[in-house]
């Protein structure tokens, strides 16, 4: 009888083993993955990502999502998990895309490697940390190109840092320095505060803001006396501190708002940075001078192209679209079209008349506006470290595209003129080559 | 006068029932058996055919997303630089007027009218541009 009942717990105690083996396999399957079968077939009816052209971005095969693009708009795309999205657009989209349906991009697969080659040349060479590009159909709104530096390929995803993931153009913030200028003009010309051709007195310093003011000077030597053309060629943060002299604060704010900064970006799902723009009550006289040369507020790449947009697209605001089909987003009528055509000439002149040899190319109408901003370490300006940024669309005269850059801490030559501003013309020049543009601006000969 | 049915129920009768109901099932048995027979190979090469739709498939996703691995603008662009691509747009270009290529005096600008027999329209000068391109 002893030996029946001892035989029978043998027996309990190995089907109680074999059970808790079953678990701890189970929980293993649970904890490490889905069994292979459940991910293969999540994975392989994954809808795909495309670009404008209809090249993949993204697609499933034999149960592996691939990238056959590699690292052009890695950053955009994203990755997979295993059975879902994790970052850019598979994790946005990460529901249609599961439901097999397919993602259309208005990315431009050859403006988009015209932008990512021609940062990468620029921040290696000028040894940067990062740098972003947006290239912006001018009309439409819609994203031609996202460009990140360092680049990032999903297709291997795991053996990158976090910082090489980010979509920077989207994401990233900083202060857009003097492009801000060729904004802040054109709203002042919109209210009637200024004209091309009205004269400032621009020592090379100057006091503003009474008892609580600060001393704001001017690194590009320059006359005494500037016209607002004048004030945007030299980039005179004393010009500027004119020019906005009798801007109601509310009113300026209000313009920069309108711009879009300060303000979310009306693109649906995918992420991206709000920037700041001061509350109004902060908004005294000193606040004012700084927000006008591009201190003091923050943005994204994207913002800074889509507000320069609104000058390239005759003073009407388009949201940016990356999905084709995603809804038309916002449209609103910021400047005059006749005042946004003024400011087309302005800008058109700082590259003619000024950095030409950074940015322009010889027979074709390039306007843009160049920054270099101090970078805000432990609640004050670096003397060290400078993000270098321009901001531009072309054709000047009749635009088609609108382009924003920006390189954050270059060891050589950070300026906006020499390190942003050549960005701007190799990808200006890849993309008037692949259009076929023939030249329209007669060469200057010799004594004109 | 009333017919009366009469139900047989007698064991001859069940028996002979029993007999053909039992020969028609055999047949129709014989008959699923035999199509099974004839037809079993069907089922292995469909799943065999299928098998090879799913190989083929894999294969032409794989060719086809190496085939954009290898096409991607970066390689293009990359490739044609090191073929000694320039750029339209920086390019030197000259400018220079065209001259008028008269027209060779056998050759008329306009079709013959008929209407105006005799007398020959002067050949009108043509402004005609050669193209040459050269890759590098």
């Amino acid at each position: 009888m002893e030996v029946k009942i001892h035989n029978r717990s043998r027996v309990m105690q190995v089907l109680a083993l074999a059970m808790f083996t079953l678990l701890v396999w189970a929980y293993a399957q649970l904890e490490w993955g889905l069994p292979q079968g459940i991910r293969r077939t999540v994975m392989q009816s994954r809808g795909s990502i495309v670009a404008s052209d209809g090249s993949v971005l993204a697609r499933s095969v034999g149960g592996k999502r691939v990238y056959p693009q590699a690292t052009l708009a890695g950053q955009v795309v994203g990755m997979m998990g295993s059975t879902e999205g994790l970052e850019g657009l598979e994790a946005a989209y990460n529901r249609s895309l599961e439901a097999g349906e397919d993602l259309k991009l208005t990315l431009d697969p050859r403006t988009q490697a015209n932008a990512e080659a021609a940062l990468a040349r620029g921040v290696k060479t000028h040894k940067g940390e990062y740098g972003s590009v947006v290239v912006i159909e001018t009309r439409t709104g819609r994203v031609l190109a996202a460009a990140s530096y360092p680049p990032f390929d999903p297709n291997d995803w795991r053996t990158y840092s976090p910082d090489a993931r980010r979509n920077r153009p989207f994401l990233d913030v900083f202060e857009p320095g003097s492009t801000i200028k060729g904004l802040v003009v054109g709203a002042a010309l919109n209210e009637g505060h200024t004209t091309p051709a009205t004269v400032y007195d621009t020592p090379m310093r100057r006091y503003v803001g009474g008892r609580w003011g600060s001393t704001i000077g001017d690194a590009v030597a320059h006359p005494g006396q500037l016209t607002t053309k004048q004030v945007l060629r030299y980039s005179s943060n004393v010009g500027m501190s004119h020019i906005v002299e009798h801007f109601p604060a509310a009113d300026m704010r209000d313009y920069l708002n309108q711009y879009g900064f300060g303000q979310d970006v009306s693109i649906p799902v995918v992420s991206t940075a709000t920037g700041r723009l001061q509350p109004l009550r902060n908004w005294d006289d000193l606040v004012r001078a700084t927000n006008a040369f591009g201190q003091g507020m923050s943005s994204t790449t994207l913002q800074l192209a889509a507000a320069f947009n609104v000058l390239a697209n005759d003073g009407l605001y388009v949201s940016p679209r990356l999905v084709e089909g995603s809804g038309a987003g916002e449209r609103r009528e910021v400047l005059r079209p006749e005042t946004a055509k003024t400011m087309r000439g302005l800008l058109q002149s700082v590259i003619e008349d000024g950095i030409f040899h950074a940015a322009g190319i010889k027979g074709y109408a390039l306007a843009g506006k160049t920054g270099t901003a101090q970078v805000v370490v432990d609640s004050k300006y670096s003397n060290s470290l400078y993000d270098s940024v321009f901001a531009g669309f072309f054709p000047a005269d009749a635009p088609r595209v609108t382009v924003a850059v920006m390189v954050h801490g270059a060891k050589i030559d950070y300026h906006g003129s020499m390190l942003a501003a050549p960005i701007y013309r190799e990808l200006a020049s890849g993309t008037l080559s692949e259009w076929a543009a023939a030249p329209t601006v007669p060469e200057k000969k010799p004594g004109q | 006068m009333i017919a009366r049915l009469t139900l047989d129920t007698s064991g001859a009768t069940w028996r002979g029932r029993a007999m053909r109901y039992v020969l028609i099932y055999v047949l129709l048995a014989l008959v699923l058996v035999g199509v099974r027979y004839v037809t079993h190979d069907v089922r292995v090469q469909l799943r065999a055919a299928a098998d090879r739709e799913e190989v083929l498939i894999a294969q032409r996703d794989t060719l086809e997303v190496q085939v954009q691995a290898l096409t991607t603008p970066q390689r293009i662009r990359e490739w044609a630089f090191a073929q000694g691509m320039r750029r339209f747009a920086e390019a030197p270009k000259v400018t220079a007027d065209l001259p008028t290529i008269p027209l060779p005096a056998s050759l008329s600008s306009s079709p013959p009218d008929s209407s105006n027999s005799g007398l020959r329209p002067a050949p009108v000068p043509q402004t005609a541009l050669e193209v040459r391109t050269q890759w590098k």
